[in-house]
C-alpha cells in the first residue's frame, strides 16, 4: 500500500506530467501578419530561444515578407528552415535577414530550426 | 584595434566605410525616422537606414569627411544614444563568446573540483561546515558558469519550447536546490533519510558535486561542440569571404571606389593586380591571369583578355583588367554557389526524417520521463533512500538525454560534406540529390561532349607519296582558313598547333555540302568530300578514305591541281581522362552505360577503348530519356550525365541528374549535381562524396539513437533490478557532452575527402 507521501507524489507527478503535455503541445496565440506593403504582407519573427510568434497567419494567394531576427547565440537556432517551401537561411545574431516567400496556397507550413528542436508554423488562410 | 576600427567595413584603399551603431531610447517607428534623417543631414553621410526592431542604424560614410564620433554627437543632439556595437563583426562576436565560455569553464572546474573531490571522499574528508563550503563552491558554478544555460533555458520556455538547455536546467537546478534545502534546513529532509553516497551521521545527504560537474561537463561539451561546428561551417565562409567589399568603378575615365551594392549592371569595373574581382562581367580592356580555382577547383590561372568572362570572388594576377559588370549583388556566380550550397545544406535528407520527428517531441517526452522516473523510484525504493534515488535518477535521466547529437546528425555531415564539394567544384543541389546519388548502380554518359571533347579535332593525317603530312595540312589550312565550317576549324587549328605556316589563299569558293576550292601560291587546291573531288575528276583517294572511314572518322580529302594528295582524318576526341574515370566507376561497382547518336561500329570502338559496359547507338537526342526509362525498367537506379540544357529531360527522368562543366551557371535546375569544372572526374568524386557523405550520416543517425534508446532507459535505472546499475548524474553528463561531439567530429571527417589529382593542362 502506498503511503500519504507516497500518494501525494504520485498524484503531484501525474499533474505535473499533465502540465508538461498542456504546456508543450497545448493550444498557441496565433499572429497575424502585418497588411500588404507594395504587394508583400509583412512578418516580424523574433529568435531568441523559440520563435515569436510562433504561430503565424498569412493571406493565402498573397507574397509574404519574413523579417527574421535573431538576438540569441544558441547553436540551436542559428538556421530557420521552412522545410515544405524548401527554404533555408543561416542568421547571424542581431541582423534581420529577410525571407522572400512566394504567395501560399492555403495550408500549414512549418519553419523549425537547423536542428528540428524550436517549431513555429505559417498558417495561410484565405 | 578599437571598438570603433574593428566594426567598420574595410576598405583597402577608399574612405567609404559602413558602420552599424546601436541606437538608444528610440521608443517608437517615429524616433526610428528621426534618428534616421538626423543621421542623413550630417555632412559625408551617403546612405543611412535606421531598423526600430534592432536599435541598429546602418550608415554608409565617407571617413574623409566625417567620422564615427560626428555620428554619435548627431544621434545624441537629437536626444538619442549611439555607440558601436562591442565585437560586431561575427568572427569578433565569435572570438568573444568562446572566451567567455572558457572562463564560465574554467570557474566550473576549479571550483567544482574541490566539491567532487569532498563528495567522493565519503566522510574521509569531511569537517564541520563541510557542506557549507560545498554550497558555497557550487554557487558561482551554478549562477555564473550556468549562468546561460539557464538564460537559455527560460528564453525557450517561454516560448513553451524545449531544448537541450532546459534539461540540464532543470536536471542542475533540481540537484542544486535539493541540496540548498539539506544544507540549510537539515531537519526539514525529515525522517533520516541518508542513503546514497552523499550521505554520512545523521546529516541528509547533499548533491552539489553533481550539479557542479554537470555544469562543467556540458560546458567542456559546448567548449569542443563550438569549435567543431566553427570547423563545419568553413567552406561556406571562405567562398562568402571571396568577394571584397568595394568595388573600383570607371566613370567618364575616372575611378572611383563604391561599396559592393552600389555597383550596376553596366558598370566598367576596374581590377587592380592582386585584387579579387568584386563582380561578374566580361573584359573590356586589359588583359590578365585570373585564378578561378576557389570557384570552380581549376588549380591553373585562366588567361584573361578583352571579351573574356570574369567573376566574382577570383583573384586576379598580376595585369590590370577594366570590365563591364554583367551580374551584380545575389546574381553573381560566386553568390548563386553560395545560395546553391546553403540551401542544400538546410534541405531535409529523406533519411533523417524519424530523427526530426524524434527532435521536435524529445525535449517534453525526456521531461515525462524523467517525471515518471522520480514517480517510480520514489513509492518503490526503500523508505530511507527514496527521496534521493527518486532524484537523482530523474537528474540523471535529464541529463542524459541528448537531442543535440540526433539534431545534428545530418545537418553536420551535410553541411561539412556540401560544403567540401563546393570546395571541389561539385555542387549538391539538396540533400535528397545526396542520398539519390549515394544509391546510384548505374552511369548513363553521352559520348559526344562528355566522352569526348565535343568539338572536332584532326586525329590522323593520310598523304599520297611525294608529300608530307605538314605540307598537306598546310596547304588544306590554307584553303579553309577563310571557312567557318566546324571540319575545317578544326584543320586550321592543327596546322597551328603544329606552327605550320600558312597562307592566305589568292581566291576562294565554298560549295555547301562539298568543301572549298581555293588558290594557294599559284596553285589549285580542293578541300572536301569525295562528292567534290568526283565531280572535279580527281580519283586514287579511295583507300585512304576507307581507313579513316573504318576507325570512325570523317574524311577529308585534298587535291592539288587536279591530283589527290592527302586525306585528313577528323574526329571527336576522347576526353583525357575518360578512360581512367569509367576504369574508377567500374571499381566503385557501377554499370556504365555510353549513349550516342552515332552508329555501332564507331561507338562499339570508342566504348571497347573506353572498357564501357553497355552501349545505346544511334539514339536521337529526344530518345536519351527513353534509354534512361529503358534502364529503370530494368530495375536499375539510374544517373544520366550531361550538359545540362539540351539533355534537361534526360537528366529530370533519370534518378540523379548530374549536369557537367556548367561553368559559373550553377543555377541549372535539371541536375541534382553540377560539376563546375568540364572535367569527368567530378564524377567519381561526386559519388564518392555522396556516399561517404550518406555512410557518415548513417553512422551519426545509428549512434545518436542507440546512445538515447540505451541511455536514458540506464540512467531511469531500469538495469537496477537486473544489474545494480545505476548511472550517476556526473556520468550521464560526461555521456552526454561526448555524444554530440562524436556525431561533429565524425562528421569532420568529410573535410579530408579529395579529387583525383588535378590534370596538367
Amino acid at each position: 500500500m502506498l503511503d500519504s507521501i507516497e500518494v501525494g507524489v504520485v498524484s503531484g507527478s501525474v499533474l505535473a506530467a499533465a502540465a508538461t503535455v498542456l504546456f508543450f503541445f497545448g493550444p498557441r496565440q496565433r499572429t497575424r501578419a502585418r497588411s500588404e506593403v507594395g504587394g508583400a504582407q509583412e512578418v516580424d519573427l523574433m529568435v531568441d530561444g523559440g520563435y515569436r510568434p510562433d504561430r503565424i497567419v498569412v493571406r493565402a494567394g498573397v507574397p509574404v515578407k519574413l523579417n527574421v531576427l535573431r538576438t540569441d547565440r544558441s547553436a540551436c537556432s542559428e538556421q530557420i528552415v521552412l522545410g515544405d517551401l524548401g527554404v533555408s537561411r543561416t542568421l547571424p545574431t542581431g541582423r534581420v535577414v529577410t525571407i522572400d516567400l512566394p504567395a501560399l496556397t492555403p495550408g500549414a507550413y512549418d519553419f523549425t530550426c537547423g536542428m528540428s528542436m524550436l517549431r513555429g508554423r505559417l498558417i495561410a488562410e484565405v | 584595434m578599437n571598438a570603433v576600427e574593428a566594426a567598420s567595413s574595410r576598405s583597402p584603399a577608399g574612405a567609404l566605410e559602413r558602420m552599424d551603431l546601436a541606437v538608444s531610447g528610440m521608443t517608437c517607428a517615429a524616433c526610428a525616422r528621426r534618428v534616421e534623417r538626423t543621421l542623413s543631414e550630417v555632412e559625408g553621410v551617403q546612405e543611412c537606414s535606421v531598423n526600430f526592431a534592432t536599435r541598429r542604424a546602418s550608415v554608409l560614410f565617407d571617413a574623409r569627411t566625417t567620422s564615427v564620433s560626428a555620428l554619435a554627437h548627431a544621434v545624441a543632439d537629437a536626444g538619442y544614444r549611439a555607440e558601436v556595437p562591442q565585437a560586431s563583426t561575427a568572427e569578433e562576436t565569435d572570438a568573444a563568446e568562446e572566451r567567455g565560455l572558457r572562463r564560465r569553464l574554467a570557474v566550473a572546474v576549479l571550483l567544482g573540483l574541490p566539491v567532487v573531490v569532498l563528495a567522493m571522499s565519503h566522510g574521509a574528508l569531511d569537517f564541520t561546515g563541510s557542506t557549507w563550503v560545498q554550497l558555497g563552491l557550487t554557487l558561482p558554478v551554478m549562477a555564473y558558469s550556468g549562468g546561460p544555460i539557464f538564460r537559455a533555458a527560460w528564453a525557450a520556455l517561454r516560448h513553451r519550447a524545449a531544448d537541450m538547455n532546459v534539461l540540464v536546467a532543470l536536471g542542475t537546478g533540481a540537484a542544486f536546490i535539493y541540496s540548498v534545502v539539506a544544507t540549510v534546513w537539515p531537519t526539514f529532509m525529515v525522517t533520516g533519510d541518508h542513503g546514497g553516497h552523499g550521505g554520512h551521521g545523521a546529516a541528509p545527504p547533499i548533491y552539489f558535486e553533481a550539479a557542479a560537474a554537470v555544469i562543467a561537463f556540458v560546458l567542456l561539451g559546448r567548449f569542443l561542440e563550438s569549435r567543431a561546428r566553427t570547423r563545419a561551417g568553413d567552406a561556406i565562409r571562405r567562398l562568402q569571404a571571396l568577394a571584397p567589399s568595394i568595388a573600383t568603378v570607371l566613370e567618364n575615365g575616372v575611378e572611383r571606389e563604391v561599396p559592393l551594392a552600389e555597383v550596376r549592371v553596366g558598370d566598367r569595373v576596374v581590377v587592380r593586380p592582386g585584387q579579387s574581382i568584386p563582380v561578374d562581367g566580361s573584359v573590356v580592356d586589359g588583359a590578365s591571369s585570373v585564378d578561378e580555382s576557389m570557384l570552380t577547383g581549376e588549380s591553373l590561372p585562366v588567361e584573361k583578355a578583352a571579351g573574356a568572362e570574369v567573376f566574382a570572388g577570383t583573384m586576379n594576377g598580376t595585369g590590370r583588367l577594366v570590365f563591364r559588370a554583367a551580374k551584380v549583388g545575389s546574381d553573381t556566380a560566386l553568390q548563386q554557389i553560395v545560395q546553391v550550397v546553403e540551401r542544400a545544406q538546410g534541405t531535409k535528407a529523406p533519411i533523417a526524417r524519424l530523427a526530426d520527428v524524434v527532435s521536435g517531441v524529445f525535449t517534453p517526452v525526456v521531461l515525462l520521463i524523467a517525471i515518471a522516473t522520480f514517480a517510480a523510484w520514489f513509492v518503490l525504493a526503500p523508505e530511507e533512500t527514496r527521496l534521493t534515488m527518486a532524484l537523482l535518477n530523474a537528474v540523471a535521466v535529464l541529463v542524459i538525454a541528448c537531442p543535440c547529437a540526433l539534431g545534428l546528425a545530418t545537418p553536420a555531415a551535410l553541411m561539412v560534406g556540401m560544403g567540401r564539394g563546393a570546395q571541389l567544384g561539385v555542387l549538391v543541389k539538396s540533400a535528397a540529390s545526396l542520398e539519390g546519388a549515394s544509391r546510384i548502380d548505374t552511369v548513363v554518359l553521352d559520348k559526344t561532349g562528355t566522352l569526348t571533347q565535343g568539338r572536332p579535332a584532326v586525329v590522323r593525317v593520310l598523304t599520297a607519296s611525294g608529300m608530307t603530312e605538314d605540307e598537306v595540312l598546310a596547304l588544306a589550312a590554307a584553303a579553309e582558313s577563310a571557312s567557318e565550317h566546324p571540319l575545317a576549324r578544326a584543320v586550321v587549328s592543327e596546322a597551328s598547333n603544329r606552327g605550320l605556316k600558312v597562307g592566305a589563299p589568292e581566291s576562294f569558293t565554298a560549295t555547301p555540302g562539298h568543301g572549298v576550292e581555293a588558290q594557294v601560291d599559284g596553285r589549285r587546291v580542293l578541300v572536301g568530300s569525295r562528292r567534290m573531288l568526283d565531280g572535279r575528276g580527281v580519283s586514287g583517294s579511295e583507300d585512304a578514305e576507307r581507313v579513316l572511314t573504318a576507325d570512325g572518322q570523317t574524311p577529308v580529302l585534298i587535291a592539288v591541281d587536279g591530283r589527290w594528295v592527302g586525306a585528313i582524318g577528323i574526329a571527336d576526341p576522347e576526353r583525357e581522362e575518360a578512360a581512367t574515370v569509367v576504369q574508377s566507376l567500374r571499381s566503385m561497382g557501377l554499370h556504365v552505360v555510353m549513349l550516342t547518336g552515332d552508329h555501332e561500329g564507331p561507338a562499339g570502338r570508342v566504348a571497347r577503348a573506353l572498357g564501357i559496359d553497355r552501349v545505346f547507338a544511334g539514339v536521337l537526342p529526344s530518345g536519351k530519356a527513353h534509354v534512361v526509362r529503358t534502364l529503370q525498367a530494368e530495375g536499375r537506379r539510374v544517373a544520366m550525365v550531361g550538359d545540362g540544357i539540351n539533355d534537361a529531360p534526360a537528366l529530370a527522368e533519370a534518378d540523379l541528374g548530374v549536369a557537367m562543366g556548367t561553368g559559373t551557371d550553377v543555377a541549372r535546375d535539371a541536375a541534382g549535381v553540377a560539376l563546375l569544372r568540364s572535367d569527368l572526374r567530378g564524377l567519381p568524386a561526386a559519388l564518392g562524396l555522396a556516399r561517404t557523405t550518406m555512410r557518415v550520416i548513417r553512422q551519426n543517425l545509428f549512434w545518436a539513437f542507440l546512445y538515447n534508446v540505451l541511455g536514458i532507459p540506464v540512467a531511469a535505472g531500469l538495469l537496477y533490478g537486473l544489474t545494480g546499475w545505476l548511472l550517476s548524474p556526473m556520468l550521464a553528463s560526461v555521456a552526454m557532452s561526448l555524444s554530440s561531439v562524436s556525431v561533429l567530429l565524425n562528421s569532420l571527417r568529410l573535410r579530408r575527402l579529395r579529387l583525383p589529382a588535378p590534370q596538367a593542362a
